[in-house]
């Protein structure tokens, strides 16, 4: 089964784009700074229906880390008008589901369902999202239900190479913050931070409402401008700094644990989403360790045996991006990893990338993007992701900047982040192993 | 030679059946670029001998590993080439093998598949590999704590019957395991008789249907027909287990057995299943989560399966809330019993599972899936537009009768404990 955190990875790294949506360019800006994005398709009777906020794990620091995913939580336990058990109820009864997730720049909420309950749905999400009660019975639950959630992910040894991957490579910028916060600042969180919160942030120039699929596109943006349009700009905190110098030193930490297995992850910053780089950077991860015909693949799986699994990813940020190779593998092999991994780098550096990987790294990305287009949900979500991070260009031009990439210039791209720089890292390693 | 014995068109359905035994659905869809593929061959996991557990995971994960033709490598670099996704999967009532690609790639991506499927080589280096790679999996399965209460769950219920076994087999049974194992298993299992094939996606129909029969006509008949699985022997008793793991949760599974696909009874517990357990509105998320928030997760799950299935309630929790949540789910658990399902619940269930029926079907992938599974349970792939009908004539009475029959058998409950939490008196 592909590990959460690679799938997450998947996510963050995918970028896309249509034909129908790039003839479409449907992002629009209301007066008071709202985008939104209509897409209008009728192959299937359901509609996603999703509202992106700029908040996140990088607006935190100190004893604020986690209050935006408390926030998010909070979300769907009821307005002045509606209680928490009829949002959800609304949108199950007529067939759909209702979820939201937090990252470290962004927080959405979304509504799949059938199509033809779409402006019930709609009008659900937009009041849940805009005007919470934050009751404070259900802020007291929350805060166990929190904690809770907690304990699972610290039951997974992933969230461990994960958390201590982003603090390996951001020393400066909060991509280093755990989304979730910690035992301590959940423990510790007042309910104001979380409207003080709420009222910086959740303001319509901060905010993409996406909808896509089974409606009329003139129906939708009557409906967004009746909810959304009325509701004044906010003045937002000043933007954290998101760019990352890059690391004087190499560092790979190791963290002992119950597991089964050892667990590596190493990598850099890179460029950010606005960077010409950005897609090429993409590239250079499927063609390292995108598949099974890769370099790391075949040479630390396949010859040299060395692990159970690797692959490589570049995370997109709108600030400095993380490119990163992730292992497993025994724990008597983990230590040798890192400079397995510098020396096939340097040799690649040397005799340079072959057009036919490049080509199936290309292919598999292109292939990627259009798979990744079929459910409106999906279609919905990148379209978020981008305009909310401020790229929805990206979104039309991410495949001629695909098919631009040259073997030449992923050795130049490889020669500046990972080979020129120190790469710092993880190593996640069960209790009673002999890791140093 | 492999005749078509026939050809049946419904609307933008195409259905080839051949003497072999194989058959083959095609189903045209035009809004998308995408071809989607899905074989489905009966058995596998629940015809090995208990000896050789995961015998058909190791060899459906060798089969990518070579042919005849080409080496891992080959196929692995083709593949990718053509931006083609590809799996092969051992499940408990079938061996699976699907994809997707581009339509315009569709003639190299069916010489791979076919390739793949009938001629692969289980080179002796791969097979190593392969074993090394399942018991690795099968050891870190450890390290998660739902794996850890479900397998041990599936065990107590299911006993010595295949569907009781881990998934990839244990240690014991894999690490014998031979490339002649893998050899003999495949030419005894992978045999056409029985095996459907679903393709969906806006191919030229004409040239498809050719390769589709000259792939036919390539897979000889099986030397004999797939032997009938067990039956299911649930236990007479209920059976309480516990295991003792280094979780900061703890968990909780509690369960009944349930019937199998082809029974009546299969929609009404369906349904069942989303009253109970089906979302953010269910009885089961607001009673042990948003009223007690004695757990993080709870739902309820209701597997198809071919010969016996189970119904399932879990929750993980921390450590100390373990007693009181297993308290709470129990009375949520009885208290539906007590009475049928109010009217308005009742079709708002229906709708939860129309709903997302509908929205599962938005993929070519998807589609093809469920098309090929419904066929290989012996429902026919036109189940697939019957299944919601099915669903809107269960009545409230049909509930509460076969709820109260699942709640008369014997339970099975694990429990998860976390390490260093003291044990937690049965409720």
């Amino acid at each position: 089964m592909r590990p959460p955190f690679l799938a997450l990875l998947a996510l963050l790294s995918m970028t896309l784009t249509s034909s129908n949506v790039q003839a479409a360019k449907p992002v629009k800006t209301l007066p008071n700074g709202l985008r939104t994005v209509i897409v209008e398709d009728h192959a299937s009777p359901v509609v996603s229906l999703q509202i992106w906020v700029r908040c996140g794990g990088v607006n935190e620091a100190g004893l604020t880390s986690g209050v935006s995913h408390f926030l998010e939580h909070m979300i769907f336990k009821g307005t002045d008008k509606i209680s928490a058990n009829e949002i959800s109820k609304i949108v199950e009864s007529n067939g759909g589901s209702i979820n939201a997730a937090t990252a470290s720049e962004t927080t959405h909420y979304f509504i799949d369902m059938p199509s033809n309950k779409w402006e019930e749905a709609f009008d659900v999400l937009s009041q849940s999202v805009l005007n919470p009660a934050f009751p404070p019975t259900e802020f007291e639950k929350e805060r166990r239900v929190i904690l809770e959630e907690i304990k699972r992910r610290n039951d997974d040894p992933q969230s461990d190479l994960w958390d201590g991957f982003l603090e390996a490579l951001y020393t400066q910028t909060p991509y280093r913050q755990k989304v979730i916060g910690s035992v301590q600042t959940i423990t510790d969180m007042p309910r104001s931070l979380m409207v003080d919160q709420h009222k910086k942030y959740y303001v319509p120039n901060n905010m993409v409402v996406v909808v896509v699929g089974d409606v009329k596109k003139k129906e939708v943006s009557k409906k967004i401008k009746e909810v959304f349009g009325g509701l004044p700009k906010g003045t937002l905190p000043p933007a954290p700094n998101l760019i990352e110098p890059p690391a004087e030193n190499s560092d790979v930490r190791t963290i002992r644990r119950s597991a089964k297995q050892a667990y590596l992850a190493l990598g850099i910053v890179g460029p950010t989403l606005k960077d010409p780089n950005q897609v090429a950077m993409d590239v250079l991860a499927a063609t390292l360790g995108g598949g099974q015909s890769s370099r790391l693949y075949q040479t630390l799986r396949e010859e040299k045996r060395l692990v159970w699994s690797v692959s490589s990813s570049f995370i997109t940020h709108s600030g400095s991006g993380a490119f990163g190779v992730f292992a497993e593998c025994p724990p008597e092999k983990v230590r040798s990893l890192p400079n397995d991994i510098y020396f096939l780098f340097h040799e690649i550096e040397f005799n340079g990338f072959k057009p036919e990987e490049v080509a199936r790294a290309k292919a598999q990305l292109r292939s990627s993007w259009l798979f990744s287009q079929e459910t409106y949900h999906g279609q919905a979500s990148q379209w978020g992701f981008y305009t909310t991070l401020g790229a929805p260009e990206l979104v039309s031009h991410y495949l001629k900047r695909l098919d631009a990439v040259t073997p030449k210039a992923l050795a130049t791209l490889l020669s500046q982040y990972t080979i020129g720089r120190p790469m710092g890292g993880i190593v996640v390693t069960p209790e009673n192993s002999s890791v140093q | 030679m492999t005749a078509a014995l026939s050809v049946v068109r419904a609307d933008t359905t195409t259905v080839q059946e051949f003497s072999n035994g194989l058959k083959w659905i095609h189903r045209t869809v035009k809004h998308n670029r995408i071809l989607a593929f899905q074989m489905f061959i009966p058995g596998g996991e629940i015809q090995e001998p208990v000896e050789q557990a995961g015998l058909t995971q190791l060899m459906t994960a060798t089969m990518v590993k070579g042919t005849t033709h080409r080496s891992a490598l080959d196929l692995a670099q083709e593949m990718e080439m053509l931006g083609a996704s590809f799996g092969v999967d051992a499940q408990p009532d079938a061996m699976a093998v699907g994809g997707q690609v581009t339509v315009d790639k569709w003639v190299k991506t069916f010489d791979l598949f076919e390739d793949i499927l009938l001629r692969p080589s289980f080179p002796e280096a791969e097979v190593e590999k392969e074993r090394a790679a399942l018991l690795n999996a099968i050891h870190t399965n450890d390290e998660h704590i739902f794996n850890v209460a479900e397998e041990r769950f599936r065990q107590e219920l299911f006993g010595s019957h295949p569907y009781g076994r881990p998934d990839g087999g244990t240690v014991k049974s894999v690490s014998p395991l031979t490339r002649e194992d893998l050899v003999a298993w495949h030419k005894a299992r992978v045999s056409p008789r029985g095996a459907v094939l679903v393709t969906v996606g806006n191919v030229p129909l004409g040239p498809f249907r050719r390769r589709v029969e000259a792939f036919a006509h390539a897979w000889s008949d099986s030397p004999s027909a797939p032997s009938s699985s067990p039956a299911v022997v649930y236990p007479t008793v209920s059976r309480v287990a516990e295991e003792t793991k280094p979780f900061e949760q703890s968990y909780l599974m509690l369960g009944y057995p349930a019937p199998s696909v082809d029974s009546p009874r299969y929609p009404v517990v369906k349904l069942v299943n989303a009253l109970l357990g089906g979302g953010m509105s269910s009885p089961l998320f607001r009673v042990v989560r948003e009223e007690g928030t004695l757990a993080y997760e709870v739902s309820s799950f209701f597997p198809s399966r071919r010969r016996g299935s189970s119904f399932v309630v879990y929750a993980g929790m921390d450590p100390k809330n373990l007693g009181l949540a297993e308290e709470k789910v129990r009375s949520v658990l009885a208290d539906f019993a007590s009475r049928p399902p109010a009217a308005q619940d009742l079709e708002d269930a229906k709708n939860y599972i129309r709903g997302h029926f509908l929205m599962d079907h938005q993929t070519n992938g998807r589609l093809a899936w469920y098309l090929g599974w419904w066929e290989l349970l012996g429902k026919g792939f036109a189940f697939d537009t019957i299944y919601p009908d099915e669903i809107s004539r269960v009545s409230a009475e049909d509930v509460h009768r076969v709820y109260q029959e699942i709640l008369a058998q014997p339970s099975v409950t694990v429990r998860v404990i976390s390490k260093g939490s003291s044990s937690v008196p049965t409720p």
